[in-house]
């Protein structure tokens, strides 16, 4: 994220935290599904 | 019978056969909003005095020949949707108090078949957000129980023409805003295939993945709407073949028991031996999806949410600013996963005319429950056609605790007019519901 928008630390720290949730779920499935 | 409680189908051909005069029409319609609209908030605007001067212009210069198909019938518009001399709010204070110029190209084609705008109508804000009781309008509220969602966030179009107040109503669909209103409702709405009908003079939420379709009472009217919209509704012969794609609803999550019950109920009067079709997990599909809409929604409103985030509904920033994590690798590592999951949905649609699902593994929650919101959205079974660009159309088919519960078709790209026969088919069929059943 190159700038923050002036918003609660409280909002952004639940903003990062539902996108690294989706990550991790996309990267779980690549895992599972993609022979390494 | 009143005026305001026929179909779209209905209304049209008694106007064509002179049994019903638009203006009475337009007036009956109006005065169902000024008595209903205090206390379920569908609306935004209501341009009554336009929509009687179209009715009367209609009705004196009646045409001799054949009329065009909408030919005096009243639509409501999502208010993301330009209509020219209106100001297009999207339910929030973010936006600017400028008129639109022009009709967006989807009001264009109605008002070419007949159509009157009659007004504007209330959304999640932008489209995204929750129920707001900050922002400049209420949020409108389920005419079969008013503590209840409507939906989202077509909301305005799924409860006006729920509760008779239209017979037609536009509405926008880029994680099931079409839908989502719809079956909880108990009303029918179309998301067409991704492309299919102009997207110009609409506020976007995910250019990706956003489409503009109809919400009305039945099949055949939605297919009448599609049609006029420029969309191929040309049915196909024959008796349907639908496939189940039940594991979204059924084991990859729990649904609520009464909402199960409902659509066994109706699966069953569709026959027993329906093939059972699968594709990736539901919260894959929904993290592709959100991943997806949240990078391209935040691109959108970046530097409004950078001047003024106080001025967008908490629950819309909420969600906005979560784009603001999601990385270059990310939206790439979805783009592939969507492509995967569009080939597995054409795969799991060989041989068939559309799978059957339900449209979320809850039913609707109250307006004023965060918890229960935030549950429906993890439930949602909606986002998937919006990942891919396949056409769905969602239907009630019955209740549930007094709330209307209903499944999605999900048919093959650009084939809309077999899904619109597979939808009337199945409408025909199950028992559980019929298009007189109202709030």
């Amino acid at each position: 994220m190159t700038k923050a928008p002036p918003v609660s630390d409280d909002e952004l720290e639940r903003a990062r935290a539902r996108a690294e949730a989706l990550r991790k779920i996309i990267e779980e499935y690549a895992r599972c599904t993609r022979p390494t | 019978m009143h005026a305001a409680d026929l179909t779209l189908v209905a209304a049209r051909d008694a106007i064509a056969r002179g049994d019903l005069c638009p203006v009475d029409y337009v007036d009956a319609l109006l005065g169902r909003i000024a008595a209903l609209d205090g206390r379920l908030h569908a609306f935004i605007a209501v341009d009554g005095d336009a929509a009687r001067a179209a009715a009367q212009r209609l009705r004196d210069m009646r045409p001799k020949a054949a009329l065009p198909p909408l030919f005096g019938v009243p639509f409501g518009i999502k208010d993301i949707i330009d209509v020219a001399g209106t100001v297009t709010t999207c339910h929030s204070r973010v936006t600017a108090s400028v008129p639109a110029r022009h009709n967006a190209a989807v009001v264009d084609r109605l008002i070419a078949a007949g159509g009157i705008p009659l007004g504007k109508l209330a959304l999640s804000e932008f489209a995204l957000g929750g129920p707001d009781f900050t922002a400049p309008w209420p949020p409108a509220r389920n005419p079969w129980n008013t503590d209840y969602m409507p939906g989202s966030s077509s909301t305005g179009a799924g409860v006006a023409v729920a509760a008779r107040m239209l017979p037609l109503a536009l509405g926008t669909d880029t994680g099931g805003s079409i839908r989502s209103p719809a079956v909880m409702n108990g009303i029918v709405g179309l998301k067409p295939t991704f492309g299919c009908l102009p997207m110009d003079g609409i506020f976007p939420l995910a250019p990706s993945m956003d489409c503009v379709g109809p919400l009305a009472r039945t099949v055949a009217d939605v297919a009448l709407a599609f049609s006029c919209l420029g969309g191929d509704a040309r049915p196909s012969g024959g008796r349907p073949r639908i496939g189940l794609l039940d594991h979204l609803w059924r084991d990859d999550q729990v649904p609520d028991a009464g909402l199960a019950a409902v659509i066994d109920h109706a699966i069953a009067d569709l026959g027993a031996d329906l093939p059972r079709r699968s594709i990736a997990p539901l919260n894959v599909v929904n993290a592709v999806a959100w991943t997806t809409l949240y990078r391209e929604a935040y691109a959108v409103h970046r530097e409004t949410l950078q001047a003024r985030p106080g001025d967008y509904g908490a629950p819309l920033r909420d969600q906005l600013l979560t784009g603001a994590f999601v990385t270059d690798n990310d939206y790439r590592r979805a783009e592939g996963l969507r492509a995967e999951i569009t080939a597995q949905l054409d795969v799991a649609l060989g041989g068939l005319d559309c799978l059957l699902t339900a449209v979320s593994g809850l039913p609707p929650c109250r307006l004023d429950d965060a918890d229960a919101i935030k549950a429906l959205g993890a439930a949602s079974v909606r986002l998937l056609c919006n990942v891919t660009g396949h056409p769905a159309i969602a239907l009630p088919v019955g209740l549930s605790d007094g709330l209307p519960i209903g499944i999605q078709l999900i048919g093959r790209k650009g084939a809309e007019g077999a899904l619109l026969a597979a939808a009337a088919w199945a409408e025909a069929r199950i028992s559980g519901w019929s298009a007189e059943m109202r709030p």
